[in-house]
């Protein structure tokens, strides 16, 4: 599955066991890759770098069960999309950077007509996607700056 | 009055598991009486459930499955409290109770490294319960989890350090009576622990679920296995492997409440055991496969903690959201379906299911076995992971569920399975 999107050119494996530090930092969405390459001096975590014809994807895993991150950047370096898979949700201030407060106001208008519980999770702002999913101990999401998408991505790939 | 009421169908309850699988020639006091030979280690291990609206008035839980839990000071018969309407849930393990739900009882928190310890839970819809750790001896029917680790809800009036950020995380708290719709949570799920290694020492980091607290401050800690919330029936000295649920059918109309069994152990005692039912094992994340319509979708779970169906989306189910409820299908007429299930072991069972329009839902009825929503959204997806039933509490009814713990032997195999 994710070997198809590594059809492309070049794939990096870059493991930095430097700092005993929590894998808490990541590249934020809409920012650029220069956060990703401190993260990796300073993150006791795997990041694997595969390049296709139209992003690339910034894979981080911490090990021993944390999420997997994988980020999503435009050819000119900026995150237009994150997805996340583990045990526990990832640290959505860190990953979404200025969505962030979308994400909580969002949640909170929603925790006003709560009517799902234990559901899934959709939000949809003005330019901008969030999505939850699973179950507890696997747990599972996205979220993506829509007119950041490359022409001929699909949300499908963001994963 | 309700504790009274309850406690006697309780009672009646027990009284006709007991003579069901005791030949039924015993008479009334040799149940009670510790020298029946018959089954001289088996104690009463099946607890009412009542599916409803729970009990908070200002936001009922639709769909909701509660149970009454005694809890006490570790090694006290005095020092006890039962918590009614306690949520029923097969997605998450641990005992979690609300602080103001426990009437002062003095429970003891525990500490992590000299600092209090402290428990966070963030579920998929981004609520979150957050409060102290603390022993206690969790009562449920006869049976006894001694002294162990559960959550202490934090009250949001307490001196307790409020939750902090990587535990809020973007979402919204589930930290009283009219945000959780609960008096506390019941996790009962086929993990032994609510977070296991990946909290546990040796772990770079464990986000954001286990915590230790200074007056002011909290900082993310890990917590060795024996110390983190333990799904209280595995620490039962007996029936601890697992559980099952049994709720009764209901009309296609709902209803505003009914009740049911939460029995503990499978094939542990007569009156337990698996029948017919078909084992499906669970695959390393928790989870079987459903087909429906010619398609697989391999990461589905049964949950009696989601209070719907929720699978696929609209533009793969054909189903039209709700103009009002957010989340839900909303048919014109009601829609029959059926799919298969099928677990990590091959082994398959047909579900046959209905969706009506949550949108116009009797308004007396809180409990519905044909209430869905959608499990994604947004343009057709095929093959995504967010593309997966959780087969919540519409399932449970007209069924019995069981649940066996990961490790746990059982008549029907090693859990983690589900079997029904």
């Amino acid at each position: 599955m994710w070997s198809r999107y590594a059809s492309g050119l070049v794939c990096v494996l870059v493991a930095a066991f430097a700092a005993m530090l929590p894998a808490r930092a990541f590249a934020e969405l809409g920012g650029d890759l220069k956060s990703v390459q401190r993260d990796r001096a300073r993150m006791k975590a795997a990041v694997t770098v595969r390049q296709t014809e139209r992003y690339a994807i910034h894979e981080m895993t911490s090990g021993s069960g944390s999420p997997t991150v994988r980020e999503f950047a435009t050819p000119g370096g900026r995150v237009f999309a994150v997805a996340w898979q583990g045990p526990f949700h990832p640290d959505y201030k860190q990953l979404l950077g200025p969505y962030f407060d979308q994400l909580q106001r969002a949640t909170e208008q929603a925790a006003q007509q709560r009517r799902a519980r234990r559901a899934p999770v959709m939000i949809e702002a003005p330019g901008f996607v969030f999505q939850s999913f699973g179950h507890a101990r696997s747990l599972a999401g996205r979220a993506y700056i829509s007119q950041m998408l490359p022409a001929g991505v699909s949300v499908e790939e963001i994963r | 009055m309700k504790h009274i009421r309850a406690l006697l169908v309780i009672a009646a309850a027990w009284f006709l598991f007991t003579a069901a699988t005791c030949g039924g020639g015993s008479s009334p006091s040799s149940f009670l009486s510790s020298s029946n030979s018959n089954r001289a280690t088996s104690v009463p291990h099946a607890v009412i459930v009542t599916a409803g609206p729970g009990p908070s008035t200002t936001n009922p839980y639709l769909n909701g499955a509660f149970v009454d839990v005694t809890i006490c000071v570790p090694g006290s018969t005095s020092q006890c409290t039962t918590v009614p309407d306690v949520l029923l849930d097969t997605g998450s393990s641990g005992l979690r109770v609300l602080s103001s739900a426990l009437g002062g009882l003095p429970l003891t928190n525990m500490t992590s490294a000299g600092a209090t310890m402290a428990d966070c839970v963030q579920y998929v819809d981004l609520t979150y319960n957050w409060g102290a750790v603390a022993r206690a001896d969790v009562k449920l029917a006869g049976e006894v989890a001694s002294s162990i680790p559960i959550q202490i809800i934090a009250d949001p009036g307490s001196t307790f350090p409020s939750a902090p950020s990587s535990c809020s995380n973007g979402g919204t708290p589930a930290n009283t009576l009219d945000t959780l719709s609960a008096n506390g949570i019941l996790g009962v799920s086929s993990y032994l622990y609510d977070c296991g290694d990946a909290c546990a020492p040796g772990t770079v980091s464990n986000g954001g679920v286990y915590f230790a607290c200074s007056d002011t401050s909290c900082q993310v800690t890990t917590v060795p296995l024996a110390n983190q919330l333990e799904n209280p029936v595995a620490a039962f000295p007996s029936d601890n492997n697992g559980i099952s649920i049994t709720l009764p059918s209901l009309p296609d109309a709902g209803l505003p409440s009914t009740t049911g069994t939460l029995t503990f152990g499978i094939g542990t005692q007569g009156d337990n055991g698996l029948g017919n039912a078909v084992v499906q094992t669970e695959n390393n994340d928790g989870n079987i496969t459903t087909v429906f319509d010619g398609a697989s979708y391999s990461s589905s779970f049964i949950d009696s903690g989601s209070n719907a169906l929720y699978f696929l989306d609209s533009p793969t189910t054909g189903l039209p959201a709700c103009r009002d409820a957010a989340g839900f299908y909303c048919p014109s007429t009601t829609q029959f379906l059926s799919a298969t299930n099928t677990g990590a072991n091959s082994q398959s069972n047909p579900v046959d299911f209905a969706v009506v329009n949550v949108d116009s839902l009797p308004a007396p009825n809180w409990v519905f076995d044909d209430v869905a929503g959608h499990s994604s959204a947004g343009p057709s997806q095929s093959g995504l992971p967010s593309l997966y039933f959780d087969w919540g509490l519409p399932f449970f009814f007209g069924r019995t569920v069981y649940v066996a713990i990961e490790g746990r032997s059982t008549p029907g195999g090693t859990g983690p399975y589900w079997a029904y």
